[in-house]
């Protein structure tokens, strides 16, 4: 039976051929090819053993056309014969615009057959979109400050405006019909096709390659960084991509010029710690150790007054050796880069209190650690944190008899918040905005220890992974710290470019 | 300079240190066998016996030599370098004692064949407490390097 079919496909053909010229395909109901002469060989690069007896919707057609070619051969059908101008896919995957004459045939035994004349129109078609592109869109893309280019979705330029033939160093004439792949580095040649094919599937407004540096290639062959942001257009019978693509060479160089001059401020820096540590060590150490030697010669015949103010002495070197110290740890948390991985807050919580358990020997506190979530942040600084939020519960709980001390999560605005609640001495929030101040403290060194450092450290930390913290409390009844993680949902901010 | 024999060369440029050093080990009657100088030059001059100490090359061999590393003229690195390039001088054990414990400096130290290298605590107590086993092992409990390692003989 498909004997038959196929006998009279091949004498049609072979007569049919000598009045028309271009590819002469001959397909069944279902678009199964029966006959591909050599003219169609060389249009779509496949060979006639290698389509024949094969769909159509296998090889020529684009795959996200394929629904639409259906029913395209249905109407076809119906209608007996049309013309039409189609998109077809090439053996290289290489998209052109072919001009199909079609006509139905039926045979000997009623079954009917299309027989399609197909002819390129790539260029023509690119040409003549271009021209009507050209006095459409040349009033609004003209002027504008970036290269604009309009490419059809076989990936073909349709327009280009003066902008680009100045950044590019093409003629107008040069770029129409081409693909838009001349512009883009050689070394993406094989990659950039697909995204481009991807973007067609799901066009909506925004820009290439998020997080990528982006170059364009000028026809000299040489590069330039840009920055290019896609736009979908829809026309009659096609759709189309704007891109609207802008030298970010000078601003690239300002960039990298405020990066050294960045890097040269942290090395000031650097040397500046650097020379504190070791030249105001030095003095804090001499002050307390020779009050104290002075102390030990007087020995026991030292009258109390005396006493007194070489102790004043000792206690206010030991203070300034501390806050150094915890200077130092702020400038150096400065230039450090938080260095973030998911990470389970719970582990970090549970070794800061086992660590403060063995230390603290004299006093009934009750830790209640709820689940945590696991956060993408830096483990180190984590453990920072913990520490003195932490420390500061235990030390503003010492008047209380049974001091709890409260690790636990909660959710805000759809972001996970961790909190630390202890029911301590609280403070006024009058003063709240003081808090994370350094060396603000908000009680007498009398009553509570400190530097006044330790939750600027905090604050600091957080700021590092995009989040926040504050805190609520009243006097005598206690303070919860809250803070998110910016950086906890990373997956929001990344996108496919 | 006392009649004890020099275990101990101290290279210390703050005067204040020094004096907190040395009283850390008084109590142990080890002062009497430190001496101080106040840069690298005064330093490697001791060390190798020469211009005003060159009558010392009679003297024992050092036990141990102390060096900060912030030495006027001639910084502790270059003391300690020149100190371990020479035969007569490389078998003497080092302790670099400074106020720096930043990685590249630590790292540089025992790179350059430093025996010890301490941080000064910022701390009095444990700045002598630090001082006094520097003193005590290096000086009484330590095996000082014997005689026949300073000659030229096993240089390499």
């Amino acid at each position: 039976m498909y004997d038959s079919a196929l006998q009279a496909a091949r004498e049609f053909a072979a007569s049919a051929s000598q009045e028309l010229s271009g590819a002469l395909i001959v397909l069944g109901e279902d678009g199964t090819v029966l006959s591909w002469n050599d003219a169609a060989v060389s249009l779509f690069g496949y060979g006639t053993e290698e389509v024949t007896g094969r769909s159509i919707f296998e090889t020529i057609v684009p795959p996200d056309l394929i629904e639409e070619k259906r029913r395209w051969l249905t109407r076809a059908l119906e209608r007996g014969a049309a013309n039409y101008e189609l998109m077809r896919r090439r053996k290289d995957d290489v998209r052109i615009w072919v001009d199909v004459a079609v006509r139905v045939h039926g045979d000997r035994d009623g079954r009917r057959m299309l027989v399609l004349n197909e002819r390129d129109i790539t260029r023509i078609k690119c040409q003549r979109e271009a021209e009507q592109l050209q006095t459409r869109f040349r009033g609004v893309l003209e002027a504008g400050p970036d290269a604009t280019v309009l490419v059809d979705s076989t990936g073909r330029m349709v327009f280009v405006n003066s902008e680009t033939e100045r950044l590019f160093g093409y003629s107008r004439e040069e770029l129409l019909g081409e693909f838009v792949e001349v512009l883009v580095p050689t070394r993406f040649h094989t990659s950039h096709p697909g995204h481009r094919r991807k973007y067609f599937r799901t066009p909506r407004i925004r820009p290439m390659g998020i997080g990528l540096e982006l170059s364009g290639r000028r026809k000299d062959g040489s590069e330039f960084p840009v920055e290019i942001s896609l736009g979908p257009l829809s026309i009659e019978d096609d759709q189309l991509t704007m891109a609207a693509i802008r030298d970010v060479s000078s601003r690239r160089r300002m960039e990298e010029a405020l990066k050294a001059a960045n890097i040269g401020a942290n090395a000031e820096l650097e040397a500046f710690t650097y020379s504190v540590s070791h030249d105001l060590r030095a003095p804090i150490r001499q002050i307390e150790g020779f009050a104290k030697i002075l102390g030990e010669h007087l020995g026991k015949d030292i009258d109390p007054e005396a006493e007194h103010y070489l102790r004043r002495i000792q206690e206010g070197s030991q203070q300034m050796g501390r806050l150094v110290d915890d200077l130092l740890h702020l400038a150096h948390l400065g230039r450090q880069d938080a260095k973030p991985r998911r990470i389970s807050l719970n582990t970090v919580v549970s070794n800061v209190i086992a660590n403060m358990r063995a230390e603290i020997t004299d006093r009934a506190i009750e830790w209640r650690v709820d689940q945590l979530p696991s956060l993408v942040c830096d483990p180190g600084l984590m453990k920072v944190v913990f520490t003195n939020l932490l420390s500061n519960a235990v030390k503003y709980t010492r008047p209380r008899e049974n001091a709890v001390i409260e690790v636990g999560q909660m959710v805000k605005d759809g972001q996970p918040v961790v909190y630390v609640r202890d029911n301590g001495v609280g403070f006024d929030m009058k003063y709240a905005d003081k808090l994370f101040g350094v060396f603000q403290r908000l009680h007498r060194a009398e009553e509570f220890e400190g530097t006044g450092v330790g939750l600027a450290i905090v604050h600091r930390i957080i700021r590092k992974h995009n989040g926040t913290i504050w805190a609520e409390a009243a006097p005598d009844h206690g303070t919860t710290f809250f803070f998110t993680l910016g950086s906890s949902t990373p997956d929001a901010a990344t996108s496919t470019g | 300079m006392s009649g004890k024999p020099v275990q101990m060369l101290l290279a210390e440029d703050n005067p204040s240190d020094a004096d907190l050093i040395l009283t850390s080990v008084a109590k142990h009657g080890l002062a009497d066998s430190i001496h101080l100088v106040q840069d690298g030059v005064e330093a490697l001059d001791f060390a190798f016996c020469r211009g005003e100490y060159s009558s010392r090359v009679h003297e024992p061999p050092l036990r141990v030599i102390v060096l900060d590393v912030k030495l006027p003229k001639v910084d502790g690195f270059e003391v300690l370098r020149e100190l371990k390039a020479d035969p007569r001088t490389r078998s003497i054990p080092v302790v670099m004692l400074t106020s720096s414990n930043i990685e590249r400096d630590v790292a540089l130290g025992y790179r350059l064949g430093a025996n010890s290298y301490l941080q000064k605590p910022v701390e009095f107590e444990r700045f002598r407490e630090t001082v006094r086993q520097l003193g005590l092992y290096w000086m009484t409990m330590n095996e000082p390097p014997p005689i026949s390692s300073f000659s030229d003989d096993d240089a390499q």
